[in-house]
């Protein structure tokens, strides 16, 4: 009878326990470690290898709000890393929403490390559509873009004159809840022999493995985790440049908490994730003895 | 420290707003309510107007008013034209005219993504079955190789296991699975042997992408509540 009730749980006391799973390990600050994978260190290392070169990271921001927290902390982690290492950036986005993403992302980056924009970095807004951007890009960068999202004309900017297209551009990085990653592999990378990288959705990242097999991508990025992995990759490149202390001093103690705090985004996310995880698990045991058990008593009789 | 960083719960009205809308939306977890129906056509209708507003700001204004009105780009007029069409889809006497843009854009991307998605999808992936590529794609070595049963039995471990049944298990895989959807022909001896070789393959693939799901709703109710007790609530 107990067994019977055990299995009849209202829903809405399932709901309460997994709010509570999320909620007591962010009050209690819960640190977890991070364990780095090998495709998120190749993103890494592609990033890393472009220092010096001239070359640019375009990053397509094609996410909104809906997927964020998610795919918001690869963005920053990825435009944080470029930007320490003084790497251009190009922003772009193929969705109309995802120019409040960009805008959000590069402008805090580029507060917290210095970087001007058109000179370190250009947000160049959305331009559609999708596959006519990809394949323009590998022409020229300014004629598909003719101008920025701030309505500067590209052909002023001195930073697009050294980088015209797919050639100048070292690492083409797409982040999305969406299949629009592929259509990079497909275009970028299989058309222009683009080096691409993804950062998607958990949904999305068993799609995408078949694509780092065969080296179509260069590094994924799934999930919440891969933007955590992304973070821990960077505060152990900074922890041994000795840079982010310097950079914090320099700031109001105001600023300095809010960007200590965005750069943990995602491993703040992680600990929690991690909790409900095994909750989720304890449930999913829990409703298969049950039946099981229950199924074994119905059999007696 | 201003004076709302230091209030004890946020005093944006937007934080607050986004709270509300946050709430009415959970508030579909204990039942379907008219304030979960406010929020959830509130956001469709905000996004359809944000996407609208958008592209008139992007492409109207730059390409059709600026480029053809104002400085004559003739070249814009077909697709405007083109685009116009799709106009008598509210006209139901005259839908079949929309005939035309919609066989333009199939044409159009079929053409450019049909040899684009045949070697990206179809061609390296099936080499890929086979042999291991390097960063530029280049075929490298066989994916089943004698070295690495060597290896193994040099050097026995979990890694050199894994490393040496890799290539057999992917192609065991990927040959089974398809065997699994192979329908012209009655599924018994070994071919439904392989099929239900083909069907744990699934089940664990299956298996796998519902674990990410379930992370990335996760992620999401994360998210949220981070926002709620960070940034309204000043809790975190």
């Amino acid at each position: 009878m107990k067994l019977k009730a055990l299995l009849n749980i209202d829903r809405r006391i399932i709901y309460l326990i997994m709010l509570l799973s999320v909620i007591i390990p962010l009050v209690a600050k819960l640190d977890l470690p991070t364990k780095v994978t090998s495709e998120v260190e190749s993103i890494f290392n592609a990033i890393e290898a472009l220092q010096g070169t001239g070359k640019a990271v375009l990053i397509s921001i094609d996410y909104d709000p809906s997927t964020a927290p998610e795919l918001h902390p690869m963005s920053k982690a990825v435009m944080r890393h470029a930007m320490l290492r003084r790497i251009p950036v190009l922003g772009i986005t193929l969705l109309p929403q995802g120019i409040g993403m960009g805008v959000d992302a590069l402008g805090t980056t580029a507060r917290e490390y210095g970087a001007k924009s058109l000179e370190d970095y250009v947000f160049l807004g959305f331009q559609t559509p999708p596959l006519s951007v990809m394949l323009g890009l590998g022409e020229d960068i300014r004629r598909v873009f003719p101008e920025t999202y701030d309505k500067v004309p590209t052909d002023t900017i001195p930073l697009l004159e050294r980088i015209k297209n797919y050639d100048d551009i070292g690492l083409t990085i797409s982040i999305s809840g969406t299949s629009i990653p592929m259509s990079w592999v497909a275009t970028a990378g299989t058309r222009f022999n683009q080096p691409v990288a993804a950062g998607v959705t958990a949904v999305s990242a068993a799609d995408l493995y078949p694509f780092l097999q065969t080296n179509q991508l260069v590094g994924m990025m799934g999930g919440v985790k891969g933007g955590a992995e992304y973070e821990e990759l960077l505060d152990r490149l900074e922890a041994r440049l000795g840079t982010a202390e310097q950079r914090f001093a320099a700031m109001t103690a105001e600023d300095a908490a809010m960007y200590k705090t965005d750069r943990y985004m995602a491993r703040q996310i992680m600990n929690p994730q991690s909790i409900a995880h095994l909750t989720i698990i304890a449930f999913v045991l829990l409703g298969n003895v049950g039946y099981l058990l229950t199924e074994r008593g119905r059999k007696r009789g | 420290m201003t004076a709302s960083a230091t209030a004890w719960i946020s005093t944006d009205l937007w934080v607050w707003v986004a709270a509300i809308m946050t709430l009415a939306i959970f508030s579909f977890l204990y039942r379907d309510n008219p304030l979960y129906k406010f929020a959830e056509h509130l956001f469709v209708g905000v996004s359809v107007g944000y996407a609208i507003a958008v592209s008139w700001d992007r492409v109207f204004l730059p390409k059709i008013w600026t480029g053809l009105v104002l400085h004559r780009q003739w070249s814009m007029l077909p697709p405007v034209i083109l685009g116009l069409l799709y106009i008598s889809f509210f006209f139901p006497r005259y839908t079949w005219i929309a005939r035309y843009p919609i066989s333009f854009m199939m044409g159009f991307s079929a053409g450019v993504a049909l040899p684009l998605t045949v070697v990206t999808d179809i061609f390296i992936q099936t080499r890929g079955t086979f042999y291991e590529s390097n960063a530029a794609g280049d075929p490298l070595a066989p994916i089943i190789s004698v070295a690495k049963f060597q290896e193994f039995a040099a050097h026995p471990g979990v890694l050199s296991a894994l490393n040496a049944l890799y290539g057999p298990l992917l192609l065991l895989g990927v040959v089974c699975v398809m065997l699994f959807f192979y329908f012209s022909h009655e599924q018994k001896g070994p071919l439904k042997v392989a099929g239900m070789v083909g069907m744990v393959y699934l089940m664990i693939g299956f298996g796998a992408s519902f674990g990410y799901t379930v992370m990335a709703r996760l992620s999401l109710l994360i998210g949220r509540i981070q926002f709620l007790l960070g940034e309204w609530l000043r809790v975190l």
